[in-house]
């Protein structure tokens, strides 16, 4: 335990002279910053007209247009939903490029019986909307403060390396287990902290603080343990960047269901960052999901990244010859 | 104690040998130099010891156990001092220590205490990357000799040093071996070889070409001669006699004016020069 503890103190005291680590720190600031002063509350408030022609559905939103080349030119400029009647009665919907789940879920609201009313029921706690700004919260904390020890694993491991003080831990009895912890735990606890800066920052403090804690505490871990696997296989900084910042831009895609939920492949669902987002907006927004799914999702990807880590790092890092 | 028995190593596995037929033994409370030219192989003997680079064939026991077999709480026991300086640049002298002595689950050495052996006390708290090389080779020793290794291999630990300083290393090596450690010492210095070892082995393209105590190499491959200095029509003059033929000795004073007179025995790199046939340059 004590030899846990010294390397993680000594690789803070490491941190502290990594000019790296202060330009995450303040881009910390400048999203905490940039949420607050500069994304805008909704961004859905200037145009939602729907666009119509040769159709009979009038509602307060729709606008009809002269004739079909109108309406194809409008919905292309103003990025909206276009009914174009057919002459066999038929519809067309015109879109900018929505899912067909979402194209559908607006027709059937759309084509209802007229007398019916139609509600709208939000589906979270606090049953209010979210501002956009806020919104963006759970993305922030996902990659800036999650990935911190991605890369900061990364660069005191290659620097482990350069310096040639791997080959000094190669013959010291330390084993790939603490290794890995102390390292993994560091980063950990650096996440927590940032993730609850940027929580309290943007949102405030009404969440449950706990699984919060700990979701950001082991989602760090498996980045950190992803990044040390990853790092190992390569000698310097230069060749280790480019394919870092490649990896951390795919970890980035699940944001693209985040926006657009209707859209979540699988081969986008199994990029850990896609649990993780929908995770802290389910905490932070009380959107009211089981989390059950992600605890066994993170437990999950905490073990395979810890085995493959282990096996990476002990075998090619510090075990070299034994 | 440690035994090595025919180690062979070949980096490219396509049959050329950087080591081969390597053996010795090294009891603990002894120092055993092992000395080439750069590229001889010493470095990577010292590697395979101590597990750097993986034993492809031969054998090598500590205490009648298999480096092969090594836990990592046998790491308890090895102290290391590489060649070239690693130590973590960010950090100070202190740090350094403090870190390594936290990593051992035996006894270790007060860091300062040990800093202070290596003349770095007044740099105790300076950046490790404010040090100077030789300051840097002290640390690395420093950091050999934290957990009171009953192994210690020592990879030229006098290079860059100025004679004072090395003098006080080559007393704190002295003082390991009289603690029992084995010491395991790499160099092309023979001076520094001549002075501390108990045993040296000359290695020379990946083989050992002699091996015994420096006296019994001296006596073996060296000649001890007589120089005599002497006056020759106002010019300072020598020459050198061997020393079992005392009569030319006798009759060359008789007939010069001699200033001064030296008994000397060969040097170790003379030694190396005759078993090899190659000069001992790094």
């Amino acid at each position: 335990m004590s030899g846990i503890l010294a390397l993680g103190i000594q690789d803070f005291k490491r941190l502290m002279t990594n000019a790296l680590f202060w330009v995450i720190t303040a881009t910390l600031v400048l999203i905490i910053v940039l949420i607050n002063l500069a994304l805008p509350k909704n961004i859905s408030e200037e145009d939602y007209h729907i666009l119509i022609y040769q159709t009979d559905h009038y509602a307060d939103q729709a606008i009809s247009v002269s004739s079909e080349e109108e309406l194809r030119q409008k919905v292309k400029e103003n990025g909206t939903i276009g009914l174009l009647g057919n002459d066999d009665g038929s519809i067309t919907v015109l879109n900018p490029g929505l899912s067909e789940k979402t194209v559908h879920a607006i027709i059937t609201m759309l084509y209802r019986s007229s007398n019916i009313d139609i509600n709208i029921e939000r589906l979270n706690e606090s049953n209010k909307t979210i501002p956009f700004n806020k919104r963006m919260t759970p993305v922030f904390i996902c990659f800036e403060a999650l990935i911190i020890g991605f890369i900061l694993g990364g660069v005191l491991l290659l620097s482990e390396k350069e310096e040639g003080t791997i080959r000094a831990m190669r013959i010291a009895p330390i084993g790939v287990d603490k290794y890995l912890i102390s390292k993994t735990g560091l980063f950990s606890i650096i996440a927590v902290l940032y993730s609850f800066l940027m929580a309290l920052f943007c949102i405030g403090f009404n969440f449950p603080v706990l699984s919060f804690a700990l979701l950001s505490f082991f989602g760090a871990a498996i980045f950190s343990l992803i990044g040390l696997a990853f790092t190992t296989f390569f000698k310097d900084m230069s060749s280790w960047f480019f394919s870092m910042a490649l990896l951390l831009s795919i970890n980035m895609l699940p944001v693209v269901a985040y926006s657009e939920p209707s859209f979540s492949p699988l081969w986008l669902r199994v990029i850990p960052s896609y649990s993780m987002i929908f995770a802290y907006e389910n905490i932070l927004f009380g959107m009211g999901r089981s989390l059950i799914p992600v605890v066994f999702t993170v437990a999950g990807w905490c073990i395979g990244a810890y085995l493959v880590s282990r096996f990476v790092v002990g075998r090619y890092l510090l075990a070299e010859g034994r | 104690m440690i035994t090595v028995n025919s180690v062979y190593h070949d980096y490219e596995g396509k049959g050329y040998y950087a080591v081969s037929d390597i053996s010795f033994s090294i009891e603990g409370g002894k120092i055993f130099g092992f000395l080439g030219p750069s590229g001889a192989g010493k470095s990577t003997v010292q590697n395979i010891m101590t597990g750097l680079i993986p034993l492809q064939r031969g054998e090598i026991l500590y205490n009648g156990q298999s480096v092969k077999a090594l836990k990592t709480k046998f790491f308890n026991q090895i102290g290391v001092s590489f060649e070239q300086p690693n130590v973590y640049a960010k950090l100070t002298g202190y740090e350094n220590l403090k870190y390594f002595a936290a990593l051992f689950s035996v006894p270790t050495h007060d860091p300062m205490k040990l800093l202070d052996r290596v003349g770095l006390r007044e740099s105790a708290h300076k950046k490790a990357s404010e040090y100077s090389k030789g300051m840097r080779q002290r640390l690395t020793l420093a950091r050999a000799l934290i957990n009171k290794p009953k192994y210690l291999f020592l990879d030229e630990p006098t290079s860059g040093l100025d004679p004072s300083t090395a003098a006080s290393v080559r007393e704190l090596i002295r003082e390991q071996r009289d603690g029992g450690a084995a010491v395991f010492l790499t160099t092309h210095n023979m001076e520094l070889a001549d002075s501390l070892c108990d045993t040296v082995a000359f290695l020379y393209g990946g083989k050992i070409a002699a091996m015994d105590s420096p006296e019994v190499l001296k006596l073996e491959y060296g000649k001890r001669l007589v120089t005599v200095t002497y006056d020759e029509a106002g010019n300072e003059c020598s020459k050198s006699f061997d020393m079992s033929d005392r009569k030319a000795l006798a009759e060359f004073l008789v007939d010069v004016n001699p200033i001064k007179i030296h008994s000397q025995e060969a040097t170790l790199e003379e030694i190396f020069l005759r078993v090899t046939g190659k000069e001992l340059k790094s």
